[in-house]
């Protein structure tokens, strides 16, 4: 298995990544309208600097497996804080997770997935914007 | 962002010992849970953004408003509201720093940043929930549920006062800590002037209708007739209330003229409740004040109100509680509207016939004293109307119905002539 991007950090806390593989699968992510804008792949604990840091997830990116999971998990968090939207993005984009991306685990009843990025990945080139929500 | 009002503070006034767990969401950590030095929850709410700064809510909670909200029986915006001291610390964080801190109350914090409200604990948003519970030891934490009379008791002893508790539990326009500001206007103002009617009952007697009060006497005990609001609370929406003035002095029976008050307006409620004892005391108070209990019953039928009104004082060990809900202020209504009550007087008066009219039967007399009478023949008489004339001196003898229909402070007044005979000299 290659390096996973953020390897030292995620190594400093207590991981679990049992569930975590490599796979192929279609792949949608919340993102703002300018495909190339720098947070649309960031980590949460990246999302906001001063975030507290004990568990290991956080180094990894949220996906849904099909745009009306997307669409509707987005519109329910935003319901709890109006302005989410800024900081977790006003678009789904779809792309295809390859092997050599990433591991992942299985989708949860939100049809929710965690992803963790090689190192030198950059999903944007591979990730194309499918639809406005906000 | 939206600008923020409240005192600015160098730091926040409490310590945050122990960064516990994220308790939502997994795709964003918007709230979070800390602990206190004394172990107590310390939350921390994301709520905003503007380029490099964050904004968020940091806010001492108790372990029992937490557990409320993971067992879902408070919304979010329950929790922040029901906040330590009511107090929210609005944080402006930047590179790890705290940029600005604003101390607000709970009933300040702009609109825009609060959930909405369904915004109720869904355990598969939850993140971190079980070390949450397990630091907080939520599980073995009994809840005890609130003691309203203890609770109302305090608040009583607290203002030197009695205390009304008027409790909009569901209906039109009524949320957890919201109320639609025309249903409690009209709840409010409702009750207030059937405290009035009944105070002034108190004052003035049943009778006051008919009664010449002056100008200062009436002004005087109208001060003493009023009530304030003092404090309202989310829970649908509780207001209390107490009379305006409460430093009165005390009357036989170690009681105080508000206290009377009082009792005589729960004793209205209680009486109401069935329609015999409606009719059996209804005596006991003035038409004004069945018609502003009538309004202060419309205003729960118009809103499909369900209301309690509780009450209690410093002074007693009485505790006393009163629910209306749509069905019972309909009935109570109807109760209301069946009660009329008749008089029948009988009186002789002097004077000479105005106007006969021998087909109907129907009359108007004017007395010496120049009053007037209108109303028909007794049929026994009315034969004898055609004999009457108008410049002849008459004494004539008048049955009186005077009939009040309840919520109707004008009686309507029926005269009948049952006997008459010429004057002579």
């Amino acid at each position: 298995m290659s390096e996973l991007k953020y390897q030292e950090e995620i190594n400093r806390i207590k991981c679990d990544l049992n569930g975590f593989s490599e796979q192929e699968r279609i792949a949608f992510r919340w993102t703002f309208d300018d495909i190339n804008d720098k947070k649309n792949f960031l980590p949460r604990f990246l999302l906001k600097p001063d975030m507290e840091r004990n568990d290991c997830i956080g180094w990894g990116l949220s996906f849904f497996d099909t745009q009306d999971s997307a669409k509707k998990r987005l519109k329910e968090i935003v319901s709890y804080r109006k302005n989410l939207y800024k900081k977790l993005g006003t678009h789904v984009a779809t792309g295809n997770l390859e092997k050599n991306d990433g591991i992942s685990d299985k989708a949860d009843n939100n049809g929710h997935f965690t992803h963790f990025e090689y190192q030198n990945v950059d999903l944007s080139v591979k990730f194309n914007i499918v639809e406005q929500i906000q | 962002m939206i600008k923020i009002r409240g005192i600015s503070l160098p730091e926040l006034p409490f310590s945050i010992k122990e960064f516990v767990g994220v308790l939502l969401f997994q795709e964003f950590p918007v709230t979070s849970l800390h602990s206190d030095d004394n172990g107590m929850p310390v939350i921390k709410e994301w709520i905003d953004c503007d380029g490099n700064i964050d904004r968020l809510f940091f806010y001492q909670s108790s372990k029992e408003n937490l557990k409320k909200f993971l067992d879902g029986k408070i919304s979010q915006g329950e929790l922040i509201r029901n906040s330590v001291d009511d107090l929210i610390f609005i944080v402006d964080e930047e590179n790890r720093q705290f940029v600005q801190i604003k101390l607000v109350s709970t009933s300040q914090i702009p609109e825009d940043y609060l959930p909405s409200e369904d915004s109720f604990f869904n355990a598969q948003n939850g993140v971190q929930t079980q070390k949450i519970i397990e630091y907080f030891d939520i599980e073995n934490l009994e809840i005890i549920p609130l003691n309203l009379d203890e609770h109302l008791k305090k608040l009583a002893k607290q203002k030197s006062s009695e205390v009304f508790n008027l409790h909009l539990k569901e209906g039109k326009g009524i949320r957890h800590g919201r109320v639609d500001t025309n249903v409690l206007g009209s709840t409010l103002l409702s009750f207030d002037n059937l405290y009035k009617e009944v105070a002034l009952d108190y004052f003035f007697g049943r009778n006051r209708g008919e009664l010449k009060i002056s100008t200062k006497d009436k002004r005087e005990k109208l001060g003493l007739s009023t009530t304030e609001v003092f404090l309202s609370k989310a829970a649908s929406f509780i207001v209390y209330i107490k009379p305006k003035h409460t430093a009165q002095f005390e009357l036989f029976e170690n009681k105080t003229t508000s206290q009377l008050i009082a009792e005589n307006l729960l004793n209205l409620f209680e009486i109401s409740r069935e329609k015999n004892t409606l009719q059996e005391n209804y005596l006991k108070y003035s038409d004004f004040v069945f018609k502003s209990y009538r309004q202060f019953l419309k205003s729960i039928t118009e809103y499909d109100i369900k209301l309690d009104v509780d009450w209690t004082d410093r002074t007693t060990d009485i505790f006393i509680s009163e629910e209306f809900t749509l069905f019972q202020a309909s009935q109570i209504i109807d109760s209301i509207d069946n009660i009329n009550t008749e008089e029948i007087d009988e009186f002789k008066v002097k004077g000479k016939f105005r106007a006969i009219n021998c087909n109907t039967g129907y009359f108007t007399f004017v007395s010496l004293d120049e009053e007037q009478y209108s109303g028909y023949f007794d049929k026994l008489i009315r034969e004898s109307a055609p004999l009457l004339t108008f410049t002849k001196l008459y004494e004539i003898s008048i049955e009186r119905k005077i009939i009040k229909e309840a919520g109707s402070p004008d009686a309507k007044i029926k005269d009948k002539i049952i006997a008459h005979y010429e004057i002579k000299e």
